[in-house]
């Protein structure tokens, strides 16, 4: 009797767990490499961005064992950003939130900012996050925005039906607002989206 | 000699009406129709700016710290300032809550005999024009003593303008407290501001400061819960 109770509580937790992972798709995990990120041209040009390089780094990881570490140089002082994009079309109808993990190594300072910025429909309309998150020195910080119609965590847009059903760009920013001064690696992982 | 001075009366009056009436004067109804159209503009316009007196009846939440904080933080210029007595961690708790199951806990340390505040704000980019308020509950616990009162505070527009409530409101130790400003044109709930139309278009920070002003000494917990807008 034992035994069937066990058996019948650890497939009910192998169940439960499977089904709360069917609920999010990982789109990026940067498992075999960069999957298409980059630093856009134009963020090396503009004296305020200060993105060195990506590259994938098993350093850190919140999913899988891998990750896309960004290499920045905050000079503090003044508003700098460090940025990394995908160009991809996506149709997330079906999915309520996107998400990602970013990681600030424990001898960062307090005070970096990240959010996620879209880019779409015809018009290519570049649409940031109405808020960003603190980043938190030596912790995995989750970012996630709604994507539903009616949402408020977009910035100057009437967040429709439309709105998530034609995504073009993905972008991740990591700012510093005056204060901070930093030196060192940012890393991300696990971008996904949520039903 | 009576007759022509009866005639030249009668040219000099005419005269005297003709230049009346070059002048303007026979214009009287002309000239006061674009003044009450004037008058009758800025009486619209004022009406226009007069907030609705209509009770709230949708009411939309914004923050109800059920899965965290949501972006709320104590901001990091107040944290060294000895004026400013919030202290780090700002955490979601479930110990009381005027929504759902959990709330935001301020740990503050209130010194007295001296103003102090403990003040969270949330940076975000948020259009509130189509609502006509604000809205929030604060709850401190009953040991806390009479004289705490509490505000919001706008950041709006470009130029990141930093707008107060006009009054603070009292908090009651022990209970729930609904502090509401209204946002629409016109209002009176705000300091040294009259909301117009862009105001609450354009909001990019809220505040909300609770306040010790000399007497109230108090250390402990404060509760916000349901940051809620309303129309």
């Amino acid at each position: 009797m034992r035994k069937i109770i066990l058996t019948v509580a650890i497939m009910s937790l192998v169940l439960t767990s499977a089904l709360v992972h069917a609920e999010e798709t990982v789109l990026f995990g940067f498992e075999e490499g960069l999957q298409g990120w980059e630093i856009p041209d134009w963020a090396y040009e503009k004296p305020d961005h200060v993105q060195q390089k990506i590259s994938v780094s098993n350093a850190q990881a919140n999913e899988g064992n891998s990750s896309l570490l960004m290499a920045v140089a905050f000079p503090g002082g003044r508003w700098t950003g460090a940025i990394t994009e995908i160009m991809q079309y996506y149709d997330w109808s079906d999915y309520s939130t996107l998400a990602c993990d970013i990681y600030l190594p424990a001898d960062a300072p307090l005070g970096l900012k990240a959010k996620i910025i879209l880019t779409v429909g015809d018009a290519w309309k570049w649409v940031e996050m109405s808020k960003a998150f603190a980043l938190k020195p030596g912790e995995w910080v989750t970012v996630s925005a709604d994507l539903t119609p009616g949402s408020i965590d977009w910035r100057r847009v009437q967040v429709d039906e439309a709105f998530r059903t034609d995504i073009r760009k993905m972008d991740i920013r990591v700012t510093s607002n005056n204060k901070p001064a930093y030196t060192g690696d940012i890393f991300i992982d696990n971008v996904r989206v949520i039903k | 000699m009576g007759y022509s001075r009866l005639k030249s009366i009668a040219i000099v009056t005419g005269l005297m009406v003709c230049t009346l009436s070059i002048a303007g004067c026979g214009k009287k109804d002309g000239t006061k129709e674009p003044q009450e159209a004037k008058g009758a503009a800025t009486v619209q316009k004022q009406e226009a700016l007069v907030p609705s007196s209509a009770p709230i009846t949708d009411e939309r939440t914004y923050y109800n710290f059920e899965a965290g904080l949501q972006g709320w933080e104590i901001p990091l210029w107040s944290l060294g300032k000895s004026d400013y007595v919030a202290k780090a961690p700002l955490i979601s708790s479930s110990d009381v809550s005027s929504k759902g199951a959990s709330s935001m806990q301020i740990m503050a340390d209130f010194p007295g005999g001296m103003w102090s505040a403990a003040l969270v704000e949330i940076e975000q980019y948020l259009d509130l024009s189509r609502y006509r308020v604000i809205s929030f509950d604060v709850f401190v616990p009953e040991d806390c003593p009479v004289g705490l009162k509490t505000k919001t505070i706008l950041t709006v527009g470009d130029n990141w303008k930093f707008i107060e409530m006009s009054q603070s409101i009292p908090l009651v130790p022990g209970e729930w407290t609904t502090v509401s400003a209204n946002i629409e044109p016109g209002s009176y709930d705000w300091k040294r501001v009259v909301p117009d139309e862009k105001f609450a278009q354009d909001v990019r920070k809220i505040s909300i400061r609770v306040e010790s002003n000399r007497k109230p000494k108090y250390a402990g917990p404060i509760y916000i819960d349901n940051v809620r807008v309303g129309r």
